[in-house]
């Protein structure tokens, strides 16, 4: 389980251009400047790591946003629906 | 000195119609072509349904030897070039035509069932050889070469690509090549065939396709659906028109074009209202006069909303009484060449006072507040200008505005 935080600080980092060490996990998306092809491919590289499908359609990146609100709710989510 | 440019031909094929008369009566009876998609791996995509041309033999429209030099895109540009350079009364025209006209296409994917077939032979088969046509059967341009092969057309000819907006940005420069005296007569318009396994998949990853119905500006809209073929008219000089005395189906009086400059993938609603304001001053028309506007209404939640509130933002008060359709719920969005078998739906409004409808419709979106033409087509007593948008992924936008043609 560790893992999946590490895994998904190291894809959020790749997206924002933030050093994995220095995102806290109570960070809201909404503050990570990330923006609609950042999602798209935040959510995809997520799908492909760990083997998953995540309900988002639309293009809309503020429901993903939204929905997982900050890193940790991310993590919390993968770790319930990750086999 | 500007020319007057009006449209003397066209011609259409699509999952609504193989020809123009039967494209016209789908939009009329807002009859539907999405259907299920047959193909190989089918099973493989999470959306099965879209505006797929069936039973389509190409050997009862070509020579046997022609059909492999061709991808499908380049067939129908061809069948839709063919009906429209006949319904302008060209094919028997004893002038040369020829020399100065030209052929400005729009594709934005180009011969893509050509791409996954080789790719199949050298990656799955193993085979290290590939068919000598490989490449002119990809390239965006071929269906534009086929033509003026076809029809030995010698003036200005090439092919434009900006994604949903490729046709729009096609028949937007004939028109201005035209009107500035550069050419008398452009075959102009787009065409578009990805209906496969390997075209559509990428779609699927974008996350913009519907799992249910293209509902164009209806509330529990979820996405689009895609579809095929090709529109081709005939752009026409007013004088060369007369001269030989065409019939005049439309005449072309504005175009416009902008770029969000904002985003690769989502819409915002600066630069169509940009496009839309450029239109009506290049036309020099007042927005009041604006009857009906074909949509680029894609049926995504983002485009739609995007695109009603830019139609609020520059018709203001207007916006509650002007038509606004998108003919994409029946057709499917063609992408490069979904502009060209929109103005058909213009042409149609313009020369019968018909406006199709957005069909599929369930009920009112706030976000949308826009009257849609609901379900069923609408008879109205004039039908005078009339726009057609095309809002495109990476943000290009393209408007051309048709009028009625009067002396």
């Amino acid at each position: 389980m560790e893992n999946i935080e590490e895994k998904v600080l190291e894809l959020v980092g790749k997206q924002t251009g933030i050093d994995p060490k220095q995102i806290p996990l109570d960070r809201k998306f909404e503050d990570l400047n990330l923006d609609s092809v950042a999602i798209v491919e935040l959510v995809f590289s997520l799908e492909e790591t760990f083997d998953i499908s995540i309900p988002f359609e639309g293009l809309d990146e503020s429901e993903i946003k939204k929905r997982f609100y900050t890193v940790s709710t991310l993590i919390d989510y993968l770790k319930d629906n990750v086999q | 000195m500007t020319n007057r440019v009006v449209i003397t031909g066209m011609g259409g094929i699509s999952s609504i119609g193989m020809s123009v008369p039967e494209i016209y009566n789908s939009l009329r009876e807002g009859k539907s072509g999405i259907c299920q998609l047959e193909f190989p791996d089918i099973t493989r995509l999470k959306v099965k349904t879209g505006g797929q041309i069936k039973n389509f033999d190409p050997s009862k429209h070509f020579e046997l030897k022609q059909v492999g030099r061709m991808d499908r895109f380049s067939q129908f540009a061809l069948l839709a070039a063919k009906e429209a350079i006949t319904n302008a009364g060209l094919k028997n025209c004893k002038e040369e035509w020829q020399e100065n006209a030209g052929v400005i296409l729009g594709s934005s994917i180009g011969g893509i069932e050509t791409i996954n077939y080789s790719y199949k032979q050298v990656f799955e088969k193993g085979h290290n050889r590939l068919h000598p046509l490989t490449i002119p059967k990809i390239m965006n341009n071929s269906a534009t070469s086929l033509i003026s092969i076809e029809y030995h057309i010698q003036g200005p000819s090439f092919t434009v690509s900006s994604a949903c907006s490729s046709a729009n940005h096609a028949m937007g420069i004939a028109y201005e090549t035209i009107k500035s005296g550069k050419s008398k007569i452009l075959i102009t318009g787009g065409s578009e065939s990805f209906l496969s396994f390997g075209g559509i998949k990428p779609w699927e990853s974008l996350r913009v396709l519907s799992q249910s119905k293209c509902r164009p500006f209806s509330r529990g809209r979820d996405g689009l659906v895609h579809g095929e073929g090709a529109g081709i008219f005939i752009f026409e000089s007013l004088a060369s028109a007369k001269k030989r005395k065409a019939n005049i189906i439309a005449e072309v009086v504005g175009f416009a074009m902008s770029s969000d400059a904002s985003d690769l993938i989502k819409p915002n609603n600066i630069g169509p209202q940009k496009a839309l304001e450029g239109v009506l001053k290049n036309a020099m028309i007042n927005k009041t006069d604006v009857t009906y506007i074909n949509a680029h209404g894609t049926g995504t939640m983002l485009n739609d909303k995007m695109e009603s509130e830019a139609i609020n933002k520059v018709f203001g008060r207007h916006s509650k009484s002007v038509k606004v359709s998108s003919t994409k719920a029946m057709h499917g969005h063609l992408i490069g060449a979904t502009a060209a078998i929109e103005l058909l739906a213009c042409t149609l409004a313009i020369n019968e006072n018909v406006i199709p409808p957005t069909i599929n419709y369930l009920g009112i979106d706030p976000a949308c507040d826009l009257d849609v033409v609901p379900n069923y087509s609408q008879e109205l007593k004039s039908v005078d200008v009339v726009l057609n948008n095309s809002f495109a992924f990476g943000g290009m936008n393209a408007v051309l505005a048709l009028k009625k043609y009067s002396n």
